[in-house]
């Protein structure tokens, strides 16, 4: 046992360095000054060289201990250009509107799925899964299609009307009111409250862990989200912060990184424990 | 809510006062460092090109004043007075009778030479029957006939009797003028009537010889082929020939001298009877309007004078009161626009304002490109003055002009930067800088008419406080806005 359990602890360790040394590098390096970044990254590999032997020209001199360290990555981010806050911006309008339409929309929708009685509902939801486990790119092109004929392509409404429509939303809430308890729900519809009173008084207040778990899951992906806006939006002053990074300059990428990860690592602290605990709860019945 | 809860509510809100912060402020930093530029639009215009160069001012129009004849001076005019035309300026009063001596003596001297001619014409008569009794003489040895020399003989009398006139005329018309009461042109036909008729005469004179040398020449010819002729006679008749032809030549020569003296003669003595007549007194009058400038020094009443005398220059002021004065001007080579007739503006060295011009002619001097400028001024210069000649040129219009501070240029040519308005969402715009290239079309020392390969619809930078590259991003600070 004690084998096994060092065995896992080491596995884990292992797990958790590979996981973590990113992190540390894009944070360490993010203390760079731009020449060292660009002597430990700038490869210098040319058509003639590229087949030769190996040299220090073909490979990135990674290192986790900056040899001075300094703030002009941020300064020079954050003060040289004011393009960094607007993109940061923009991922905002992005992901809030989406977050906060996927649980509007999800809330009820589970609801529905789990308190009600109706025909066909199974099915419905079987598909609900089912477009669940479809990739995203399947179904961009429809979704083009659709905005363009709601005339909407151009704009944040193309990717944040479609995000809100999340059968995951769905299924997740669903899934943590499997666990509640219909006395609640009997004695207040006996009362005469609707369904709206239902779910807002007394069904919202008991699955809190799963909104959580949702705002953070949601947030996470959509703060990353590449493709919606590449496809759909044309002006480059709206483009997001995840497109954004792909053109930065190289000399503030770890800063810009770290930047970047900031609201979702915070959001993650804060509400890990519902995260968790949403989605233990959902897995329950 | 636990501790770590707190914490990372506290860093929380850290992260988004950060962010507020940046969000209103970052921007304003960022601003603040970035290169200020100047912007403006293209502009319709037309090109001023001006050349300046110095130069010395100098008289145009002058007319000398001489004397006519000999005598004692009296000045009526002094340096510098502005006289109309007929005005009296100078008298000349010559001694009565010295030109009564000097008349009688002409008087002789022709008399002379009148007798001279008349004794010269005699011999001549006499040497041409002896040429002619001659002729028949050779006509005996040879079939050779004489040639028709009498009708040359008339023409020749006829235009010596044309060139007697002819120099009455031109006496008669240059008197006038001396006097002033006449124009030198009319002395000047008289004179150029007189030269024609005198190269008619010596033309006349030329087929004469020209005839007789040919009938000499085939005379002796003839004489040769002749088998019955005696050589000796012949050659001795042929020697006489020539000899009494020879003599004959050195009279009429004799005579043309002769001629001369008497030409002479009486010219000397027309104007000297026209001295006598007018009381030995000679007044020169002005011939235009003008000022009296450059009287030699030592000039002055009371002075003897000689004929033909420089006694002053007359500076020509036309009836409004306006001179015309005269400068060369070297302008800078890339003044090539100047040319004749363009108008110019003068500005002479202690006089205030400027006054107009035109340039006459360009003229090439030493390989130089020199501008002849004359002035026309109410001013009364003495020459010499210095001053600033100018010269402008309006170009054609343009729809696109810029001051050069616009304009640079690289090893991959000429090109202006404009600058692209760029918003980036809440925090409002940026400004980026993009490159053009141009050409020039016309351009001076201020500003450029250019033309560009594609339309430029932004404005342009004309003024930066550092220097800009396509790709920066740059605040506006002056000039015109979008």
């Amino acid at each position: 046992m004690r084998v096994n359990t060092a065995l896992s602890y080491i596995l884990l360790t292992v797990l958790a360095v590979l996981f973590l040394l990113p992190v540390c590098v894009i944070l360490t390096n993010s203390l760079m000054s731009g020449f060292e970044i660009s002597n430990r990254f700038g490869a210098f590999v040319t058509p003639e060289n590229f087949y030769s032997s190996v040299g220090a020209a073909h490979f990135a001199q990674i290192s986790l201990i900056p040899d001075s360290v300094t703030l002009t990555q941020y300064f020079d981010l954050l003060f040289g250009s004011a393009e960094y806050i607007g993109k940061f911006w923009n991922s905002v309008l992005l992901a809030a509107p989406i977050v906060a339409g996927q649980i509007v929309v999800s809330a009820p929708a589970a609801y529905a799925f789990e308190m009600s009685r109706f025909k066909f509902k199974e099915i419905i939801y079987f598909i609900y899964i089912v477009i669940m486990l479809v990739p995203l790119q399947v179904s961009l092109v429809p979704n083009y299609i659709m905005a363009q004929l709601l005339t909407i392509n151009g704009t944040r409404l193309a990717i944040i009307l479609p995000g809100m429509a999340s059968p995951f939303g769905v299924f997740l809430i669903r899934q943590h009111m499997k666990n509640l308890p219909r006395d609640y729900v009997e004695a207040a519809q006996i009362d005469g409250a609707g369904h709206l009173r239902v779910l807002i008084l007394i069904v919202t207040p008991l699955f809190k862990p799963a909104v959580a778990a949702l705002f953070m899951l949601s947030f996470i992906e959509n703060w990353n989200l590449v493709e919606q806006p590449v496809i759909f939006l044309r002006d480059i002053a709206m483009e997001p912060l995840s497109v954004y990074l792909s053109q930065i300059d190289g000399s503030l990428i770890f800063a810009a990184s770290c930047f970047y990860m900031l609201p979702a690592v915070l959001i993650f602290l804060y509400g890990q424990e519902y995260m968790v605990e949403g989605i233990q709860l959902s897995g329950i019945k | 809510m636990d501790a770590s809860k707190k914490i990372i509510v506290k860093i929380s809100g850290i992260f988004l006062g950060v962010l507020l912060f940046l969000t209103f402020f970052s921007n304003t930093v960022a601003t603040m460092n970035l290169p200020g530029v100047s912007l403006e639009f293209p502009k319709d215009g037309v090109i001023k090109q001006t050349a300046v160069a110095q130069t010395t001012v100098e008289y145009a129009e002058s007319i000398p004043v001489y004397t006519g004849q000999e005598g004692i001076l009296t000045m009526r005019v002094r340096e510098g007075d502005a006289v109309r035309q007929g005005d009296p300026l100078f008298t000349v009063t010559a001694d009565l009778k010295e030109l009564r001596e000097r008349s009688n003596a002409e008087t002789n001297k022709l008399d002379r030479a009148m007798v001279n001619i008349r004794r010269d014409e005699s011999e001549m008569v006499f040497l041409q029957n002896k040429l002619d009794t001659l002729v028949p003489d050779r006509q005996q040895v040879t079939d050779v006939d004489p040639p028709d020399i009498a009708a040359i003989d008339f023409e020749y009398a006829q235009i010596e009797a044309d060139i007697k006139n002819a120099e009455a005329d031109y006496a008669a018309l240059y008197a006038l003028y001396e006097a002033g009461a006449g124009p030198l042109s009319d002395a000047g036909e008289a004179a150029r009537e007189l030269e024609s008729l005198r190269l008619a005469l010596a033309r006349k004179e030329e087929e004469k010889e020209r005839l007789l040398d040919k009938y000499e020449g085939d005379l002796a010819k003839a004489i040769a082929d002749d088998v019955n002729a005696n050589d000796d006679k012949q050659r001795a008749f042929l020697e006489e020939l020539q000899n009494t032809r020879r003599e004959l030549e050195n009279f009429r020569f004799d005579m043309e001298l002769r001629h001369i003296d008497v030409r002479e003669a009486r010219q000397a003595l027309e104007i000297l009877n026209a001295q006598i007549a007018t009381g030995g007194i000679e007044n020169i009058y002005a011939q235009s309007g003008g000022i009296i400038r450059d009287i030699p020094a030592g000039t002055e009443s009371g002075t003897a004078v000689g004929k033909a005398q420089l006694l002053a220059r007359l500076r020509v002021v036309n009836e409004a009161g306006r001179q015309t004065y005269r400068m060369e001007a070297e302008f800078p080579e890339r003044a090539g626009f100047v040319q004749a007739g363009m108008p110019a503006r003068i500005k002479i060295n202690g006089y205030r304002g400027s006054q107009p011009g035109t340039v006459e002619r360009i003229i090439n001097r030493g390989g130089k490109r020199i501008s002849v400028i004359t002035m026309n001024t109410e001013l009364s210069l003495a020459g010499g003055e210095s001053a600033e000649a100018a010269v402008e040129k309006l170009s054609r219009a343009y729809d696109r002009v810029l001051p050069n501070s616009a304009f640079h240029s690289d090893d991959y040519g000429l090109y202006v930067h404009y600058v692209e308005r760029k918003q980036n969402g809440i925090l409002g715009y940026t400004y980026a800088v993009m490159r053009q290239p141009v050409y020039i079309l016309e351009q001076n020392d201020a500003e450029a008419a250019f033309g560009a390969y594609n339309d430029i619809d932004y404005p342009i930078i004309v003024n930066s406080d550092r220097p800009v590259e396509a790709g920066d991003r740059v605040k506006i600070v002056g000039g015109e806005d979008f």
